[in-house]
């Protein structure tokens, strides 16, 4: 199972989840690819759509002709340089206005956009593979992903590449022992391989010093243990698991696990450092990268012999 | 504007355009020249008494438009460094161009897909920075209040997307 892959059923998980522990990452998958072929089905659609069928009634602020939309029916790469020049929170505003525009811009092929919004705004990039929407709603999404509420407000858990309400927080961090306690059916090997945090989200550490795990992830990643590598039970329902060697899809499972903490942590830092600076020192750091990398090319040209004009 | 006639005084440096709704203007060729189409067009041709069918382009945007290549007919030609896009974002818009482009949202759109019609660069991201600036920092309700976008998402489905951030899948 490709990393990605794991990340995402993961992450879906933990849109699943309630206050309470949450379980399978199964209905959420079945929901995803629904939720994708209902956007297939709007991507077909001609973008003009959205000037018919307008309701008088809303008013823009300087609108001439009431109710026409310009902004949907302007040619598909008009709306894309129109967002990348705005900032990854707002384009991240801007897909939840309607269907078309959505299809529009929650794909991959729109990934260029999204990275030039985050450039403007200095957003380094990431080691951990991170879907450009999710980034920009970590660092400056509004709505909590587990209750969606926007009216709280939500703080972003660069650590575990959670953003929730403190509600939604406080019922989904669990530490090690409470987890082992209150999850039926944990798989023996899960949070070893889980992110975890030593950080509450205000980025001070905790008081009991202990690492916090995000319960959906949790589940998530037992469950797939669960699926790949079924651990012995026990003999008796009160005897302690019995000791066993994980099978060799459990091992590579396990590697990229191993792999993605480290990246994540990493992430979490450059998060952490960007978010501490102002927008100049940021945006200085980006163009001193993209200058560098320049001259790497140009240096590389020269050496196989092009002349420097060229 | 107007008049087919006159070209004589000055074939070398008038070009006659002509709008969508059939209005004529005559313009210095360093002011058409802003436009890559009618520049290209030009070279194309060669001289022509001709007056250049706009048929995308109407009499109140065109002189807008012209307006702005007007100011602009002596701008220095842009250098293929400044066209990359990461150099495009850093530009600011001009006083000037921030005081052009105050004008009613019709009226931007206009200009914006006119500009882009015309190929006209500078232009084309001074319209759509300021459609950004409009945007930025807004909410999604707020977004589409400005625009008379409608929402056609169903408050489940609205909920839902709020915590969906993955791509979704090209089709």
């Amino acid at each position: 199972m490709p990393p990605s892959t794991r990340s995402s059923s993961a992450s879906k998980a933990s849109q699943k989840a309630t206050p309470a522990p949450a379980k399978a990452a199964g209905g959420a998958k079945r929901r995803k690819s629904d939720a994708k072929e209902d956007e297939g089905k709007e991507a077909t659609k001609p973008k003009k759509r959205k000037t018919s069928g307008k309701k008088g009634k809303e008013k823009a602020e300087e609108v001439v002709e009431a109710g026409r939309d310009v902004f949907s029916s302007l040619p598909m790469d008009l709306v894309l340089q129109i967002c990348s020049d705005v900032d990854p929170g707002t384009l991240l505003a801007i897909s939840q206005t309607s269907k078309s525009i959505r299809s529009t811009l929650i794909r991959k092929a729109a990934e260029p956009v999204w990275l030039a919004a985050r450039r403007n705004f200095g957003m380094p990039d990431l080691q951990a593979e991170v879907d450009e929407p999710m980034y920009a709603y970590l660092v400056q999404g509004k709505a909590c992903q587990i209750c969606g509420t926007t009216r709280l407000k939500t703080e972003a858990e660069h650590e575990l590449r959670v953003r929730a309400c403190s509600k939604c927080m406080t019922a989904n961090l669990r530490n090690a022992s409470r987890i082992r306690k209150e999850m039926d059916d944990l798989h023996p090997l899960a949070l070893e391989w889980c992110l975890s945090t030593p950080y509450s989200a205000a980025g001070n550490t905790r008081a009991d010093e202990e690492h916090y795990f995000w319960v959906p992830e949790v589940a998530a990643v037992s469950d797939h243990l669960h699926a790949i590598d079924p651990p012995p039970k026990p003999e008796k329902e009160d005897d302690a698991q019995p000791e066993y060697s994980p099978n060799d899809d459990t091992e590579l499972f396990r590697e990229e696990c191993r792999q993605r903490k480290v990246k994540v942590s990493a992430d979490a830092a450059t998060i952490f450092k960007y978010e501490s600076r102002s927008l100049d020192e940021n945006l200085a750091e980006e163009r001193k990268k993209i200058n560098d990398r320049f001259k790497q090319i140009q240096e590389r040209l020269i050496a196989a012999g092009f002349a420097e004009q060229e | 504007m107007s008049a087919r006639g006159e070209a004589e005084q000055g074939s070398e440096t008038n070009v006659t355009l002509q709008t969508s709704d059939d209005e004529q203007f005559k313009v210095d060729r360093d002011v058409a020249n802003r436009s890559v189409l009618i520049r290209n067009m030009l070279e194309d041709v060669g001289e022509s008494e001709q007056a250049i069918p706009l048929p995308n382009v109407s009499a109140n945007v065109l002189k807008k438009v012209l307006e702005w290549c007007e100011h602009h007919k002596k701008d220095p030609e842009p250098l293929a460094e400044d066209l990359d896009d990461n150099r495009r974002k850093t530009t600011e818009i001009s006083d000037w161009d921030a005081k052009f482009i105050q004008v009613d949202q019709e009226m931007l759109f206009e200009i914006i897909l006119a500009a882009n019609y015309l190929d006209i660069k500078p232009l084309l991201d001074v319209g759509c920075k300021t459609v950004a600036n409009m945007i930025k920092g807004k909410q999604p309700e707020e977004i589409r209040k400005l625009f008379n976008i409608v929402n056609d998402f169903t408050p489940e489905e609205e909920a839902q997307i709020k915590k969906e951030n993955e791509w979704a899948e090209d089709r």
